[in-house]
């Protein structure tokens, strides 16, 4: 697998000021991929704008891995519902 | 200009402790945090002047100016040099936002205080947390006529001081976002820079309105064609259409047009139906000679 296309949790975790084994545990829980490659551990730089996301969550709410997964997940949900409501409402506009 | 209330936005006394002013800070960043309010705009507003208030009133030095001024603080020190200040910056100030364009930027942390907080702090500085490898995504909205969406074309903006071209593929939706990978805000150190997110709102015409890819209109047909049948011309989007109306046609009733409806999104040469709906108009202002004959048809009718 290519590195370019994957950031070290070391670079990523120094940057943001949070320790690397807080940005494993993101991993544990399945809501990031990491690899190994040479004893350094990376995860896809797809997965940044999420990954800085749930940064975010952990230093500006206090919000844990376990509590990170949870808000994920109904962000999601929330995500897809906001979805539906938008085409529900084109559809509505026909009866206006 | 006008006096923010941080205590007010803070929801807290004026009396209130630091401690008391820290709890209700996190309380209110838990609920209107922009990452827990994707795509509201208000929450997002709201989260900035909550980071601002509790900059001001969680900083003792601050604190103490802003209860000293209070509503007075056109009388701060710093006002008068801010003023000079902001007319300098005015002068050479960019456009931002053109034509249906308006520029928000998805960042939060207090980046883009107030006006109030700079004429009394003197500096705008935002809070001090760190800032996204990735450079932050920028928000936009594209407000498009259902002729503009009809068709793909190129479109020139600018978000932040920079110009961006994008063509718009014929048959987006309204509501739909779509990603310019790359045109959001720079990455910090090597990091990727941010995406652009455009979201199109399209308003229907007054003589189509549009679901998915169909497309409904109404025409208006007098009693003979209705009753008789006839030939009509209906104005599309893609030009004339000849219209064959059946004889004995109701009115209030329905047909569709294959394929005449609007692009398929990214699927070129593909086309929704357009559904026709018949408004049988009855005429007024009868003539004699018209009357007579209605009445004889009545008559048969029985």
């Amino acid at each position: 697998m290519e590195t370019q296309d994957h950031i070290a949790i070391t670079i990523f975790s120094r940057h943001h000021g949070v320790e690397s084994s807080f940005v494993t545990s993101l991993g544990d829980f399945g809501l990031i991929e990491i690899i190994e490659i040479e004893r350094e551990y990376y995860f896809p730089l797809k997965q940044l704008p999420m990954a800085e996301k749930m940064i975010r969550l952990y230093l500006d709410l206090r919000v844990n891995a376990e509590g990170i997964d949870v808000v994920m997940n109904l962000l999601t949900r929330m995500d897809e519902m906001q979805r539906e409501i938008t085409t529900l409402r084109n559809r509505l506009g026909l009866y206006e | 200009m006008d006096f923010i209330d941080y205590y007010k936005i803070l929801g807290v006394e004026r009396t209130a402790t630091t401690d008391d002013i820290k709890k209700a800070y996190r309380k209110l960043a838990r609920k209107l945090h922009p990452d827990l309010n994707p795509d509201d705009r208000d929450a997002n507003k709201k989260f900035q002047q909550l980071n601002e208030a509790n900059a001001v009133l969680s900083d003792p030095d601050k604190r103490k100016k802003y209860n000293q001024y209070g509503e007075n603080w056109e009388h701060g020190e710093t006002y008068e040099q801010s003023r000079a200040q902001q007319q300098r910056s005015q002068n050479s100030g960019s456009a931002n936002s053109q034509s249906g364009f308006e520029g928000f930027s998805g960042d939060f942390g207090g980046g883009d205080f107030s006006d109030f907080f700079g004429s009394m702090f003197g500096n705008r500085g935002g809070s001090s947390r760190s800032t996204g490898f990735r450079g932050q995504d920028l928000n936009t909205e594209l407000q498009l006529n259902l002729t503009e969406a009809y068709t793909s074309h190129k479109q020139t903006f600018s978000v932040n001081g920079k110009n961006i071209r994008i063509t718009v593929p014929a048959g987006v939706e309204n509501g739909q976002t779509i990603k310019i990978k790359g045109q959001g805000g720079k990455g910090a150190n090597g990091g990727p820079d941010g995406d652009l997110y455009i979201t199109f709102l399209i308003s229907n015409t007054a003589d189509f309105k549009r679901t998915g890819n169909d497309l409904y209109t109404s025409v208006d047909i007098d009693l003979y064609t209705a009753l008789l049948g006839g030939d009509l011309i209906l104005n599309t989007f893609s030009g004339k259409i000849k219209l064959h109306v059946a004889p004995e046609t109701q009115n209030n009733s329905k047909i569709r047009l294959k394929g005449k409806g609007f692009p398929v999104y990214k699927k070129d040469g593909e086309f929704g139906d357009l559904y026709v709906t018949y408004n049988v108009k009855l005429p007024s202002n009868l003539t004699e000679e018209q009357k007579i004959l209605l009445k004889q048809l009545a008559q048969i009718s029985k």
